[in-house]
């Protein structure tokens, strides 16, 4: 094989690390402001995927589905499972919020059984993203260029107004000391729930952005899901660069190992993880707990 | 000192009292395991054998999440190594079937060494997902590889002809299930359980007596392993079949959720949460397609309402009745007072 066909799988390798960034961005988002684990991320990608062919087979807008989907689940599906489940378990075992967030994914995973069936679905690529750029021998198709740059951008926004700006530095407070942002006069549990709302509106981003290039079926979120977390825990848990780095490495590995080894390119993903918390149990980015 | 001598001798007495009480209750329920086939219907033995293999499952799971204190969350991959050593054991090789029996778990105690020379190194959140990835490697190697059935798994194992009807498979499994059960109990009430529970409070407290806690973790995800094994086995008998769905993560999450549906502190509440979950699955899925809808709301209401799960509440219980009881009516008033 030459050196295009590898670059090309790296460049696909790269959009899928993207894809998978703003899922484990949401998450790890959640888990370090919030410390609660969420097994439900991957079935709010599975509903956005969905949701997304139904919202541009209605409205026949893919602009539209990018700028409306992602804010009005995040509000209205954060939301509600914030304030009703999420928000009794903060201070419960781990086991519990895993547990309480499997029920969340086998929920969601029916209603979307019972609402779209168990065909697969997949979402027409709008017209503006036909076609590829050549960039001196190296073809890049314009849709994963929009990847990308959705995915920058989102970290870019992200990193901004975490560390920029006052809202992000109350978030970082929480993420210390739940009680002492409280003492300082914050009303930390509408931080929380703000949090929970961006994570889950990050997860309905992705699921959009993928929609395109991506089959919509059940049993998605389940595997799906995996993949996020190992990527949460080699980046870090809690460290949005953490999330950026472990993408880049977990997209760009199982990319390059299907040529390689077609049939077990997830078992090397998962070896990398066993590899890389072997030297580094914390994960790359994370903090030792004291 | 005089003092302690007496409460050392009173605790010892009191040890025996229990030892015997213990012994009587063990021959009790064994003797009630022996005779249920023999009055029950075919439909009921068959929902006991389930019951009793994930319960037992769910025990070896219980062993590190409610003692150890760990999130063990790939338990599946060794439900999934039991099973499918079984059906390849028996279907390549000529071995006796007690010969199959002994190796099986063993299979899966090796699989769970080696995955926990790094899973027993993390704590909470690492350890729940890289057992998880764990479990995930091997359902990709199941699915994959040819020995191992593909995708379709392995179907069409033969027992020998003692094992031919249900009522045999149930006894083999009952047997095995109460020995098993015994002994978690002894191990649970030895220095090395009580060494457990003390990592689950406060790691570094232990390493400061003198305890290796890494070995102990390390010993106690074994034994869990093997365990787990011999309930995966214990399916393959049962069912006669395998699939690579075994090893998956949502098997894994089934093993937690009976844990905390039966109480997961508790000894019995593992069993008590299998009796209920797949009495409750077979009952609804009998009359509505929908039933991971029904179990995602009732794992909501439970980890909401009843944290400590069915036999914390049993244990709860006679305590709340005897504190309504002794409160006088001007106490009661007092309280609503305080809201």
């Amino acid at each position: 094989m030459g050196a295009d066909v590898w670059i090309g799988l790296l460049i696909a390798g790269l959009s899928r690390a993207m894809i998978y960034f703003l899922l484990a961005s949401g998450l790890t988002l959640i888990f370090g402001v919030l410390n609660v684990i969420n097994f439900a991320h991957g079935a709010f990608y599975m509903l956005g995927i969905f949701i997304c062919y139904s919202f541009i087979k209605l409205t026949g807008s893919f602009a539209l589905a990018f700028l409306l989907i992602p804010l009005i689940c995040g509000l209205v599906l954060g939301g509600l499972t914030e304030t009703i489940l999420f928000r009794r378990v903060y201070k419960a075992e781990h086991a519990m919020q895993l547990l309480l967030s499997i029920g969340v994914t086998y929920i969601i995973a029916d209603v979307v059984k019972i609402i779209w069936g168990v065909s697969p679905y997949s979402t027409d690529m709008p017209e503006v993203f036909y076609g590829v750029f050549n960039l001196g021998g190296i073809i890049i198709t314009k849709y994963n260029i929009f990847i990308m740059v959705v995915s920058l951008l989102t970290a870019l926004v992200m990193f901004a107004v975490l560390y920029k700006t006052k809202i992000g530095s109350i978030i970082r407070a929480c993420t210390c000391s739940r009680e002492m942002t409280c003492t300082a006069g914050v009303n930390v549990s509408r931080v929380f729930s703000l949090v929970f709302m961006v994570g889950v509106g990050l997860a309905f981003m992705a699921s959009v952005t993928a929609a395109p290039i991506t089959t919509g079926m059940l049993g998605m979120d389940t595997e799906m899901i995996m993949i996020v977390f190992s990527i949460v825990i080699i980046g870090g848990a809690g460290s949005i660069a953490g999330a950026l780095l472990g993408a880049v490495i977990i997209g760009v590995i199982e990319s390059l190992a299907v040529p390689i080894l077609p049939e077990f390119a997830e078992v090397i993903m998962y070896i990398v993880v066993a590899i890389v918390l072997m030297f580094r149990p914390q994960g790359l980015f994370g903090k030792v707990e004291a | 000192m005089i003092l302690w001598e007496r409460e050392k001798e009173m605790y010892i007495k009191s040890n025996e009292l229990s030892k015997t009480r213990q012994l009587t209750w063990y021959f009790i329920i064994f003797i009630v395991l022996m005779i249920i086939p023999f009055i029950a219907s075919i439909f009921w033995t068959n929902l006991l054998t389930e019951i009793l293999i994930m319960g037992l499952a769910a025990m070896s799971v219980n062993l590190l999440l409610g003692y150890g204190g760990s999130l063990p969350f790939g338990h599946a991959a060794f439900f999934a190594s039991g099973a499918y050593a079984t059906a390849i054991l028996i279907k390549e090789t000529n071995l006796p079937f007690a010969v199959v029996l002994i190796l099986a778990p063993i299979a899966a105690a090796v699989v769970g060494a080696i995955f926990a020379l790094i899973i027993t190194r993390l704590y909470a959140f690492y350890y729940a997902i890289v057992s998880a990835c764990a479990g995930m490697v091997l359902w990709t190697l199941c699915r994959k590889m040819p020995l191992l059935g593909g995708d379709t798994g392995i179907t069409g194992v033969d027992l020998p002809v003692l094992m031919s009807n249900v009522k045999a498979i149930y006894i083999l499994t009952a047997i095995i299930v109460f020995i098993m059960m015994v002994f978690i109990r002894v191990l649970l009430n030895s220095p090395f359980g009580w060494i457990q529970q003390a990592i689950r409070e406060n790691p570094t407290r232990v390493t400061c007596t003198g305890s290796n806690v890494l070995r102990h973790r390390y010993i106690a995800f074994v034994i869990s392993s093997f365990i787990c094994g011999i309930s995966g086995m214990l399916f393959v008998v049962h069912t006669q079949s395998t699939f690579p769905s075994y090893a998956h993560w949502v098997k894994s999450g089934d093993f937690v959720m009976i844990c905390i549906l039966g109480g997961m502190n508790t000894f019995i509440g593992p069993m008590v949460g299998a009796a209920a979950l797949i009495t409750m699955q077979t009952y609804i899925t009998s009359f509505t397609e929908n039933w991971l809808l029904v179990l995602g709301i009732t794992i909501c209401l439970i980890v909401i309402f009843v944290p400590s799960g069915i036999m914390g509440l049993v244990k709860d219980l006679p305590e709340k009745i005897r504190s309504l009881s002794r409160k006088s009516n001007s106490e009661r008033r007092f309280d609503r007072m305080k809201g």
